[in-house]
């Protein structure tokens, strides 16, 4: 099975979208749940940042790709952050990488098209998700984790969350077949 | 009675070029005495920067001690116990005793050695614990430091404050950074790094957060952090990544490259792991006993190897040339040539290198190919400014574009031979077609 780089993951989040995704934290956890569900992407790295898991090597890509202009970024008016949408020419990267990479870039819309349902791709659920995620794979326990305990273990990395935001991000994981709530 | 007496962190002074005195404690003079930090005299703070700047000579040895000082400074503003404000300056001189020769041109030789990211800051963590003279003078406080430079709780202090004490030393607004930028300028003779230390310092706050505080900038200061963060980007754009610091550093690492894969510099005794867990005495005995000076005697000594060739070359400042340099943004229109380059990896730029080098008939050597990338915001993390007392970031108030993007530059360096260059400027037109006409003519001389 040939692998998916970090680029052509972040092209298939954007097209999945319209071309365009508001805030870069947005990418980084729908490049994050992605790759958690899709074995053939090549994604580097997370590690458990302040704010959540945090791929530096995604951060790199997303700055790569816009100073190289295949990504505009736009500050939205009235409110923080800004949105990243396909230039011209990386819509035309964008198609020669959905024609190498087809069923990969499916199942990245697949994703997308799940969290947008839930959550209208904002950012604090998509967030919850990828720290329970990465929680439930951190603890090497195997007992699983109940809503009590994820607060408890998210408060060890760092992590603030409450009961309702980890029943919120385990709901979406639930959604996306990344984990079994009981 | 506290151990910590008024005099307590002012055992000796120490004159300071940019801070008049630094003021240390016995235990701190105790440990820039261990042979492991006093090393550091010999590992230059910016590499081949001097081939650009002939001031740049400044060491790890004085960033420590200043990074110290500001750590102290912080420290007291955010009104540390003594014991918190001793555990931030310890870290603060320590932070950088893991740096190999030429500083973090050393990590990119251990990268290719141990085929994983092994960077200074885990060697520090490792000497901070292993090292015989450190850890001894440490004591219990070796593991609080450690603790505190890897982000974990600190064992005995408050969580929140843990937090913000490791932010002090390390994150986006941390000292280290406060200090080099302006200790680089200074040495270098260039205003661009300098900035408004004291009103910083002034207006550094916390987020307040119950459970992890983490530092903060009141809103009064808003400004002189821009300024900050401009004064980054000036001595990035200036000063770490001028193209004959960086040739001198691709040259270096080539020259490192070779002297590996002939067994001149041994592999097996730069292999490591990142486990703090477990001994490192082989690899931190052999590692410490490196500088820049000692590592180029090792190469040198073999004076007929290519490796002492290139080394040979760096000293003489007898350097490569730019072929080709490009802002593949501005200057490649074709996208599939744009997102080749922009995706190239180091393998990749080798592999392009060996190809130029092939096809034009040139000595693999003398043909390196280099991307160059001048970050605009600031590192991993954001900086958080106080607002009506709800920290946000700086980037929400800022009326300077501070957006992710970053100024690429896409570098062929070849021989000081303008046939030879222009060999290679025409195969690279020839490879991406018609639209490298556009790779600046003005560098044909």
């Amino acid at each position: 099975m040939l692998s998916m780089d970090v680029y052509d993951t972040i092209y298939a989040v954007l097209t999945a979208n319209d071309n365009r995704i508001r805030g870069r934290t947005t990418i980084q956890k729908l490049v994050y749940l992605s790759s958690k569900k899709i074995p053939e992407l090549d994604v580097p790295p997370y590690k458990a940042h302040y704010y959540g898991p945090f791929s530096p090597g995604v951060g790199w890509a997303l700055e790569t790709m816009t100073s190289y202009s295949f990504l505009y970024e736009a500050s939205i008016p009235g409110a923080q952050g800004y949105t990243y949408g396909l230039t011209d020419d990386g819509c035309k990267i964008a198609a020669r990488a959905k024609k190498d990479n087809i069923k990969a870039f499916e199942k990245i819309s697949d994703i997308v098209k799940v969290c947008n349902d839930f959550c209208k791709l904002k950012i604090p659920p998509l967030s919850y998700a990828s720290k329970i995620h990465y929680m439930v794979h951190s603890d090497t326990s195997g007992n699983g984790m109940s809503f009590s305990d994820a607060v408890k273990y998210a408060h060890k990395l760092g992590w603030k969350v409450s009961e309702d935001d980890v029943e919120q991000g385990a709901k979406l994981l639930e959604r996306l077949n990344l984990v079994k709530v009981c | 009675m506290s151990k910590y007496a008024n005099d307590y962190f002012k055992f000796k002074s120490i004159r300071d070029p940019l801070y008049g005195f630094i003021d240390l404690s016995k235990i701190e003079t105790q440990i820039i005495d261990t042979p492991v930090f006093r090393r550091l005299h010999g590992i230059k703070q910016l590499s081949h920067a001097y081939l650009v700047y002939p001031t740049a000579l400044h060491t790890r040895f004085e960033h420590a001690l200043g990074v110290t000082h500001l750590a102290d400074l912080v420290s007291k503003q955010l009104s540390f116990d003594d014991e918190t404000r001793e555990l931030v300056r310890l870290a603060g001189l320590l932070h950088d005793v893991g740096h190999g020769p030429f500083s973090h041109l050393f990590e990119k030789v251990m990268e290719n050695i141990n085929g994983k990211q092994i960077d200074h800051d885990i060697i520090s963590m490792m000497l901070i614990k292993e090292n015989e003279d450190i850890s001894t003078i440490l004591g219990d406080r070796a593991e609080k430091i450690i603790q505190l430079l890897n982000h974990k709780q600190v064992t005995g202090l408050d969580e929140a404050v843990s937090s913000l004490a490791s932010d002090v030393v390390s994150g986006p607004l941390d000292v280290d950074k406060m200090d080099y930028l302006r200790r680089d300028s200074y040495h270098i003779g260039v205003a661009y790094g300098q900035f408004d230390l004291p009103r910083i310092i002034h207006t550094l706050t916390s987020t307040n957060d119950p459970i992890e505080e983490h530092i903060c900038v009141d809103y009064k200061g808003k400004d002189a952090i821009e300024n900050y963060r401009l004064g980054r980007y000036l001595m990035h754009a200036q000063v770490y990544k001028h193209h004959t610091r960086l040739v001198g550093d691709q040259m270096f690492l080539q020259a490192l490259d070779l002297a590996v894969n002939k067994g001149t510099i041994q592999k097996d005794m730069l292999c490591t792991d990142t486990d703090l867990n477990r001994s490192h005495e082989k690899f931190l005995d052999f590692y410490t006993s490196l500088d820049d000076c000692s590592l180029y005697h090792y190469i040198l000594n073999e004076p007929e190897s290519d490796a002492a060739h290139i080394l040979g070359k760096i000293q003489r400042r007898m350097l490569l040339k730019r072929a080709v340099d490009s802002l593949p943004d501005m200057d490649i229109p074709n996208a599939q040539t744009r997102d080749w380059i922009s995706r190239m990896n180091e393998d990749g730029m080798k592999e392009f290198s060996h190809e130029i080098a092939d096809n034009t008939g040139i000595c693999k050597h003398d043909v390196i190919v280099h991307s160059s990338k001048i970050p605009v915001n600031l590192y991993e993390g954001e900086i958080m400014i106080m607002w009506k007392e709800i920290p946000s970031k700086l980037d929400d108030f800022s009326p300077i574009n501070t957006n992710n993007s970053a100024t690429n530059k896409f570098y062929i360096f070849g021989p000081d031979n303008k046939t030879d260059r222009q060999k290679i400027r025409e195969y690279v037109k020839k490879k991406f077609g018609a639209d490298l006409d556009i790779v600046r003519n003005s560098l044909s001389t």
